[in-house]
């Protein structure tokens, strides 16, 4: 055995055992983040099937609307590591998409003009701003992110998302399959 | 009657980096002084830098300690009355040769006119046939020198006065046997499953205790529980039962070697029962917590020792009924047992069906084998988080934002300290050449990683330790430091770093977040021409660029969680 060998456990039980911690953390617990990114580093180099069956549970910890008093702390910010409170935007409605080809459809649908830099650029992630104004003249205030695929990603972009901003909303927007004799190819699904 | 005017000589074997002294130590020795001379003393030094000599002189070289002896003596400027030759805050490994030279030193320095007297002050006294013994006893017997050690023990031509155990206890600093073994108690966290002699798994344990660092404070506290409880009269039969804690085994066999009495294994006891008929009996157990395994020796032992009185003691008990007696009851077939026990600790046990390691797939640890990781395990890392909880960060270096909420790593050390040393000397020993020979830590003088440093200092031996300030540090990280400004006032890790024999050291911090305290002190003792063998932290926030440092980066927990403010 080599010392590499030696020196850790092997990280799908580590992935397994901070999965578990994060579904069940107190809504209390001091730095939820500093968990979230332990799971990162050691899903790192794993094939996405040892990880895949630990993201619902957390996704779920994360988006748990029960869970309203985690979620309050989460997005309210608090000390944690790398950052300091901050006052956060707030916006109505978040994008996400996964792929650079959807990010491009989300700006143009919604009117950010495509080689404008982003609006914010928090730990690596990009953000852009936008407006939609509704029947009636109220407006939406609107942001566009891109998660990047697998869902180990998908899962701290969307902490990072909630942590960062103020939002009323969230949707994932993207290419979609479907059988043929219920959906046609333009059709929008919404599930 | 004039004041006798005293010097000391500290001698640190083992050791490779001086230290300076002062304060209630010397006070000590100058109380040592007193008793010794019956009549005031004054110290002519307000601190004194240790001789230290390190483990690879001692080997090669033990002449040098006769060479620094006088050296230090022709160096004083008042001739004194009284010499304390410090030797009690050394290690007594390998001494020998080292000690031999030095009794002669001192023999021969009491041929000279005029010759102060001189106080040896050792950890133990020397066997009457050891050879620094006969280089000193014509000595001893003629009042020039006097022998003091630790414990209390004189060896001296005259009658000291009576506070002298008093005095000495003070001078050795030294805690109770029990106190001792709390602190140096391994607490292992793990899946340890507790099986019946029949296979069946009963239940699991979150902990392992392991005394194998307090066989000496487990020796004198068994012998005192003995004369307690039988007087010095006819001695108990001892018998011990331990089937999976073989520091347990080391201990009571090195207890009965020590003392000569009769120490026989529970079933080896039983197929002599007859033999001892009569005899009390001292049944000793490593831990007692549900009882259940007890009850089954008792329930064989019971109508065997029908004409003998059985005393229960165990080490450790995870309950107590009279905590102040420090004895629990245990009741076996209707008839109540009290066991006396020596310490109290907590086990956290899970059944089976209900266990959380069992359901995550933790796989089961086994307290005489080392082949887990080396590493923290992800579970006992954020188990041990949660246990001593979080706090804002203190001590923030100038040049990156505060951590906000990072886990309270003195708590973690305090409550974890025997355990975590034994992980960071397997980690140590992964170093190219195995563990150092006198291994040397530099670490900036912070909470943490002061405590982290003692922990070292006192569960590793033969380390030294040097704490540097942060400004220091930051001075050494901007290329800013003038060691000549620091020559002028000698400042304790200064001296240290200056004097150090080897070439080797090791850093050890708290944790490893930006890498900057890192550079800062690599820097600093690049000025002191010294080699850094490893970068060591408890946790490191920063493995990717820790491992583009230059350094052989240790931690005994990582993950990225560390990044530039937002």
């Amino acid at each position: 055995m080599g010392s590499v060998d030696r020196l850790r456990e092997d990280r799908e039980l580590s992935c397994r055992v901070l999965a578990d911690l994060i579904t069940h953390a107190p809504s209390t617990y001091p730095n939820l983040r500093l968990l979230l990114r332990d799971f990162q580093t050691k899903a790192e180099g794993l094939p996405a099937g040892a990880v895949s069956p630990f993201i619902p549970s957390i996704l779920s910890r994360l988006l748990s609307k029960e869970d309203s008093r985690f979620v309050d702390l989460l997005t309210r910010g608090r000390p944690r590591l790398g950052g300091e409170t901050r006052n956060r935007p707030k916006f109505d409605v978040a994008v996400i998409s996964v792929i650079n080809e959807e990010l491009l459809a989300s700006k143009i649908v919604f009117g950010v003009p495509l080689d404008k830099d982003e609006d914010y650029n928090i730990g690596g992630y990009r953000y852009w701003r936008t407006l939609l104004t509704r029947k009636g003249g109220k407006t939406l205030d609107i942001v566009l992110t891109m998660a990047g695929e697998r869902n180990v990603q998908c899962a701290i972009a969307c902490e990072r998302l909630f942590t960062n901003f103020n939002l009323g909303c969230c949707f994932l927007v993207g290419i979609a399959g479907g059988h043929k004799k219920y959906v046609k190819l333009g059709d929008v699904i919404a599930s | 009657m004039s004041a006798q005017r005293v010097y000391v000589f500290p001698f640190r074997f083992g050791l490779s980096a001086s230290e300076l002294l002062a304060g209630e130590y010397l006070q000590s020795h100058l109380a040592a002084a007193s008793l010794v001379s019956a009549g005031p003393c004054d110290l002519l030094q307000e601190s004194v830098e240790t001789i230290a000599v390190d483990n690879a002189t001692m080997r090669t070289r033990p002449e040098v300690v006769y060479n620094e002896f006088f050296a230090r003596l022709r160096s004083l400027t008042t001739r004194p009355d009284i010499v304390v030759v410090d030797l009690m805050q050394g290690f007594p490994i390998a001494r020998g040769v080292p000690l031999i030279h030095l009794a002669h030193a001192i023999d021969t320095a009491c041929n000279e006119e005029n010759a102060p007297k001189y106080i040896l002050a050792v950890d133990a006294l020397p066997p009457e046939a050891d050879p620094v013994s006969k280089i000193l006893n014509d000595r001893i017997a003629s009042g020039s020198v006097v022998v003091l050690s630790k414990d209390g023990g004189v060896r001296s031509a005259t009658e000291l006065g009576s506070v002298q155990a008093y005095k000495l206890k003070l001078m050795a600093f030294s805690l109770s046997p029990a106190e001792r073994l709390e602190l140096k108690l391994v607490r292992s966290l793990g899946h340890f499953k507790r099986k019946s002699s029949a296979g069946e798994h009963y239940r699991c344990c979150r902990h392992f205790y392991d005394a194998r660092f307090c066989i000496d404070e487990l020796t004198q506290l068994l012998k005192s529980f003995v004369r307690e409880k039988f007087g010095t009269g006819r001695q108990p039969v001892i018998i011990y039962d331990a089937p999976i804690s073989q520091w347990f085994v080391d201990f009571i066999l090195t207890y009965g070697q020590r003392t000569g009495g009769t120490v026989l294994r529970y079933d080896a006891f039983l197929r002599a029962a007859r033999r001892h008929e009569g005899e009390p009996v001292l049944l000793v157990l490593p831990m007692v917590q549900s009882g259940r395994r007890l009850a089954q020796v008792l329930s064989v032992l019971d109508p065997r020792t029908t004409n003998s009185s059985v005393t229960i003691l165990t080490i450790l008990t995870d309950r107590a009924d009279r905590p102040q007696e420090k004895t629990r009851r245990l009741v076996n077939a209707g008839r109540p047992w009290d066991i006396h026990y020596f310490l109290q600790v907590r086990a956290q046990p899970y059944q089976p069906e209900n266990c959380r390691l069992c359901q995550l797939g933790i796989p089961e640890s086994f307290p005489a084998k080392t082949d887990g990781p080396l590493m923290l395990r992800t579970i006992d890392f954020w188990d041990i988080v949660d246990e001593a909880g979080w706090k804002l960060e203190e001590n923030v270096p100038e040049y990156r934002n505060p951590l906000g909420a990072v886990p309270d790593f003195p708590v973690i050390v305090e409550k974890n300290g025997p355990w975590l040393a034994t992980k960071i000397q397997s980690l140590l020993d992964l170093l190219p050449g195995g563990y150092p020979q006198d291994p040397v830590i530099v670490c900036p003088r912070e909470k943490g990683s002061l405590v982290l440093g003692e922990l070292l200092k006192g569960f590793l031996q033969k380390v030294t330790v040097i704490t540097v300030p942060r400004s220091v540090i930051n001075m050494a990280r901007e290329r800013q430091l003038d060691l000549s400004d620091f020559d002028r006032d000698r400042q304790d890790w200064f001296v240290q770093l200056s004097t150090l024999t080897c070439d080797d050291v090791i850093i050890i911090d708290e944790f490893n977040a930006s890498g900057e305290t890192r550079v800062g002190l690599m820097r600093l003792l690049q000025l002191f021409e010294k080699r850094v063998l490893s970068y060591l932290s408890i946790v490191d926030w920063n493995p990717k660029q820790s491992g583009v440092s230059g350094a052989i980066c240790y931690s005994l927990y990582d993950f990225q969680g560390y990044e530039v403010s937002v």
